[in-house]
């Protein structure tokens, strides 16, 4: 909370400013410090003075334990950031371009007050990671948003998608989205899905790490990424992040084919039901995995980037109950992705059907709703013929989406809907492969890689 | 003596590692499991870290250094691994900060803010330390020497480094089961006058926090900071010094080191001498057939020989400033921080290292210099080398004008050496992952109910469980005083724990007796079975001695208290086995007592005291030789 009424009259009866550099007495301790501001969301005490004092700590004080103050010459010096030497580039390297999201990876922290502050310009990036000046030209950097990725919603996965394209239009060899993690890999399946005709690599990444501290993360995921938008001999919509939770080398990963499986660590994207299709060495060397991966070409793409907003991703669980379902439908949803239980369950033969999914899935595909199912096992592959209850799901209309990650079946989903295909068309195509999100292969060792 | 001819000025930062788990996660305080897993990592600088700069000095600054972080999960998780936030403050660590603040009477903040302090040397996984100011001291916040008051000024709770393993110039490997251990740091004012002083204010607070009973003893629980300066010279931060008894006579040498560097000042400014200009001499040729092994090994490495004219300084590089150290040692330290190099040649010690009176000659010659004038040479790559001797020519420009203020290592010998220059006020800002911590006034006055006694308070508590005056002033300056009270409170009576404790105990340390193979838990609970068995109090000395060496309190009980077999029947016993051993005896003489023991005491075990058979074991081996 801000600061109280009773620090406020404190500070309006000895004409105090946030900012300014006072001397405070308070039961015999002497204080000499700039007066700091408490934000709307401190979880302080309100009634207490925040000071920065000449050590460098920061020190609350009650005010009414203050028996005498006074202003000092000083003013905070509110983080200054260094000027930026014009940085010149070298015309020969591949050109890229950089697009900002938002997210700890394009923030900065203010030294004085600890807050976080967005930060966007190709000079801003060239200085703080200046090994990109000897790998690629920066040959623009725009921020679209200034959004954390849980904030980020359909429009801008189709912004981004038109941006992404325009640049690739204007020239650059590749494109890097800097992004918040939480739901990056939300958007590396929109795009996978939404750019058409792509000849160059688009490249996705993040931090985990704020960008204040010594250890942080950013700067080995944008010069893999930079490297991969410039050299990957392949076109996709890809994710480079942290291999392992050392600064050695960086994963490349299919758009359609990883999550964030962990909250904190630096390497939390890990590829599901797949291998990463490359790596990239901390000193620069790109190692391709894969031989089927489509190759660069010339070209310019284009942006199908549709998605219909009444879609919607349920979870089944004991008592879940699927009223929630009805509810949406009648709200006039057309789409549900349920990401069910083990091979693709969800609450179907209940003690007198209490519960029961199945009546609700029947309503919806009859009055043309898609339903699909996927797995919160995240690992392996759905299948309707094994047990009873998944013959029973499939019919009612539900349709199987083999080991297509749940978030990607979404995020398809919404993008098949918002073309208007009718239910028959959209149950085909969300079993066909069209970005590498669905596969026949089942590779032992891409579980828990 | 230097405290008398110059007056000296000595702050001193104490920190003590608290005994609780760490600071921001559960894992246990202790350093007992060896790493099985590692980490790489790089600490990249961020841009304000750098200021306004080129694009080329902004590269060269981002060649940071490799940093292999090696730990056990037994002791180390994701936080310290920089891989999760830090968990809410240890509730334990600060309870027992705020008691010590308030035993010092100091004032506790309302709210306690937790900052992140920038460190990029590695010794923190994520580039910076996590510390909080606590409390703040007042004119009554003073612990008393017999030279005058010493004022406490903050006492702060932050976290431990990690402990480096090993270092080179761009790799470092640190151990990370130390990192995120809490410590209380204490610091003064710079109230303290004499090394005599430094060393009482440290017993003094040493002494109280110890009484707290919740701080961890041994090696390296202790770490303390001293700044010093004399008048004239400047203020110096001495880091890391571990031992109690290097205090004084660290505050010693570092003030005569300082007036050893005024006198050369004021020799260089006698003789005229302006600040040198800085000029390097390539003087590789001039030694190619020269006959030192130093010169020749460096030229088959393909090294320079370079070379800094530094005339005027003739006679001052070899000045001694603190035992065993000239002021070249101040030179080739400089070298060696900056430019990473081994070490630094000067005319003071030449001719020497196999380079001939007519090779230096020849040195001078090309240095432009006459027949007596200095030089620093440096053997090393040639931009390593002109590196080294830039900073060795900061460092003569320094000498002209008297002390420069560093920040020093603390050596084991109470001399320090140059590690780096003073820092600036530390960048601190705050740390975002956590939540102020706000300091209710109900916590205090609970905590005001329970602080920890004075060491007056202390003895008299002693006195009053019947020990005498003397024995429990002994007691409350000892930092055994912890296993006494344990043993009282297990059942010891007091004066037969004070005597194990505080001279039997030690007497057998001192007469290598390996005391410390036992666990101070069983002697706790052997001292207090010792009291309830109601046995002769001369019986506690071998008793302890049955102690140590059966390691058993049973054991060593029931030797005691009565021998089952007399020391003729012992001695037979011991007879047959030596005459059965025969052979071996007559080959290995008296060594073959200590095998012979083992064979001795499987027999005789409980029967009758170890010292005892070990005396008829001896005489018997010496009867057959």
């Amino acid at each position: 909370m801000p600061y109280s009424e009773g620090v406020l009259k404190f500070l309006r009866s000895h004409r105090f400013e946030v900012g300014d550099e006072v001397q405070i007495e308070a039961e015999g301790m002497k204080l000499e410090g700039y007066i700091l501001p408490r934000e709307e969301l401190d979880l302080g005490d309100p009634d207490v003075l925040i000071l920065k004092l000449k050590s460098g700590y920061n020190a609350g004080i009650k005010t009414d334990r203050i028996s005498s103050a006074k202003k000092l010459a000083g003013k905070v010096e509110l983080e200054r950031f260094p000027k930026l030497k014009e940085i010149r580039q070298d015309e020969h390297l591949p050109p890229i371009s950089f697009i900002s999201t938002g997210g700890t990876i394009s923030s900065r922290v203010d030294y004085s007050t600890g807050g976080v502050a967005m930060l966007f310009s190709p000079e801003e990036i060239l200085y703080g990671i200046p090994e990109l000046l000897g790998i690629v030209r920066v040959r623009t950097a725009e921020k679209v948003s200034s959004l954390a990725s849980e904030d980020m919603r359909p429009e801008q996965w189709t912004k981004l998608a038109e941006k992404a394209v325009k640049c690739i239009g204007e020239g650059d060899h590749g494109v890097v989205v800097l992004h918040g993690t939480d739901t990056l890999h939300f958007t590396s399946a929109a795009l996978s899905f939404m750019i058409k005709g792509l000849g160059v690599p688009v490249v996705l990444t993040g931090a985990q790490r704020s960008p204040d501290r010594g250890s942080r993360d950013a700067d080995l995921n944008v010069l893999a990424s930079a490297r991969v938008a410039a050299y990957l001999p392949n076109a996709l919509v890809c994710i480079a992040f942290h291999s392992s939770t050392s600064d050695q080398s960086a994963f490349v990963l299919r758009g359609t084919r990883a999550r964030k499986m962990h909250t904190s660590r630096r390497d939390a994207f890990r590829p599901v039901n797949d291998l990463p299709i490359a790596t990239v060495s901390k000193e620069g060397t790109i190692e391709v995995l894969r031989h089927d991966l489509k190759p660069r070409s010339e070209g310019t793409p284009w942006a199908d980037a549709v998605f219909e907003e009444k879609v919607s991703l349920l979870s089944a669980y004991p008592n879940s109950d699927p009223e929630i379902m009805d509810h949406l439908l009648d709200r006039g949803y057309k789409g549900f992705i349920v990401n069910g239980t083990g091979l693709g369950h969800v609450p179907t033969q209940t003690v007198e059907g209490k519960g029961s999914w199945l009546p609700s899935i029947r309503r919806a595909t009859q009055q043309g709703a898609f339903v699909g199912v996927t797995s919160q096992c995240i690992y392996g592959r759905v299948d309707p013929f094994v047990y009873r209850n998944g013959r029973l799901l499939s019919e009612a209309g539900a349709t199987f989406l083999s080991d297509m990650l749940s978030e990607v079946a979404y995020v398809k989903l919404g993008w098949l809907l918002g073309h208007g295909y009718d239910l028959e068309d959209v149950r085909k195509m969300m079993t066909f492969n069209f970005a590498g999100e669905i596969s026949d292969g089942d590779d032992p060792s891409t579980f828990l890689y | 003596m230097p405290d008398k001819a110059a007056a000296l000025t000595v702050g001193l930062e104490w920190h003590q590692r608290l005994k609780t788990h760490k600071l921001f996660c559960d894992c246990p305080s202790d350093l007992g499991h060896e790493p099985d897993h590692s980490n790489i990592r790089f600490l990249r600088l961020s841009s304000s870290e750098l200021g306004e700069t080129d694009a080329a000095a902004l590269l060269e600054a981002q060649k940071s250094r490799k940093f292999e972080y090696k730990y056990s999960t037994d002791n180390s998780c994701l936080v310290e691994l920089d891989e999760a936030p830090p968990h809410l403050v240890n509730e334990d660590a600060l309870r027992i900060v705020l008691k010590v603040a308030l035993m010092f009477n100091m004032k506790i903040l309302d709210e306690i803010r937790v900052m992140r302090k920038v460190v990029l040397d590695g010794s923190n996984t994520s580039g910076f330390q996590r510390t909080m100011l606590v409390a703040i001291g007042t004119d009554d916040s003073k612990v008393q020497t017999s030279a005058g008051d010493v004022r406490i000024r903050t006492l702060c709770l932050e976290e431990e480094s990690a402990f480096i393993v090993s270092t080179e110039e761009r790799e470092a490997i640190y151990r990370l089961d130390r990192l995120g251990i809490p410590l209380i740091e204490l610091a003064t004012a710079p109230d303290i006058h004499s090394a005599d002083q430094v060393r009482e204010i440290a017993e003094e607070v040493g002494l109280r926090v110890r009484l707290t009973g919740d701080v961890q003893r041994g090696i390296g629980s202790i770490r303390q900071d001293i700044n010093v300066s004399i008048e004239g010279g400047s203020r110096q931060e001495i880091k890391g010094v571990q031992e109690l008894k290097l205090l004084g006579a660290m505050v010693d040498l570092e003030s005569k080191r300082q007036v050893a560097l005024l006198k050369i000042r004021d020799e260089l400014s006698r003789r005229k001498i302006r600040p040198p200009e800085f000029k390097s001499v390539d003087v590789t040729e001039f030694l190619r057939s020269s006959n030192s092994s130093l010169v020749q090994g460096a030229l088959k490495k393909k090294h320079r020989a370079m070379c800094l004219p530094a005339p005027g300084f003739e006679g001052l590089l070899g000045m001694e400033i603190s035992p065993g150290r000239r002021f070249g040692r101040e030179l080739a330290e400089r070298a060696r921080a900056w430019a990473g190099v081994g070490g630094i040649i000067h005319t003071d010690e030449l001719p020497g290292y196999g380079i001939s009176e007519a090779e230096v000659e020849t040195i001078r010659k090309e240095c432009g210099l006459g027949s007596t004038g200095a030089f620093v040479m440096v053997l090393a790559d040639e931009e390593v080398a002109k590196r080294a001797l830039e900073a060795v020519h900061k460092r003569l420009v320094e000498a002209t004008v008297g002390v420069p203020s560093e920040t020093r290592k603390a050596n084991e010998d109470g001399t320090t050496s140059y590690l780096r220059p003073l820092p600036g006020a530390a960048r601190m800002y705050p740390e975002t992952d956590l939540p102020p911590i706000v300091v209710k006034a109900k916590v205090i006055e609970e905590l005001k109910k329970s602080l920890p006694p004075t060491p007056s308070q202390k003895k008299d508590q002693l006195v009053g469980l019947g020990l005498s005056e003397q024995i429990a002033l002994q007691l409350v300056r000892s930092p055994r005083i912890e296993e006494f009270e344990s043993a009282v409170s297990a059942g010891a009576t007091p004066t037969i724990a004070a005597t194990a404790i505080l001279t039997i105990i030690p007497t057998l340390r001192r007469e290598g007796i390996d005391v410390d193979s036992v666990e101070d838990a069983v002697y706790v609970n052997g001292i207090a079975e010792f009291s309830k068995a109601d046995l002769p109090k001369e019986s506690l000395d071998p008793f302890l001695r049955e102690l140590v060496e059966s390691g058993s309190v049973q054991r060593a009980l029931d030797t005691i208290k009565a021998p089952t077999i007399s020391e003729s029947e012992a001695r037979a016993v011991i007879r047959e086995i030596v005459s059965e051993k025969a052979e071996f005896v007559k080959e290995k003489g008296k060594e073959s007592v200590k095998p012979l023991m083992g064979l001795a005491m499987e027999k005789l075990r409980g029967k009758l005291p170890g010292t005892v058979i070990h005396r008829l074991l001896e005489e018997e081996v010496e009867a057959m030789l």
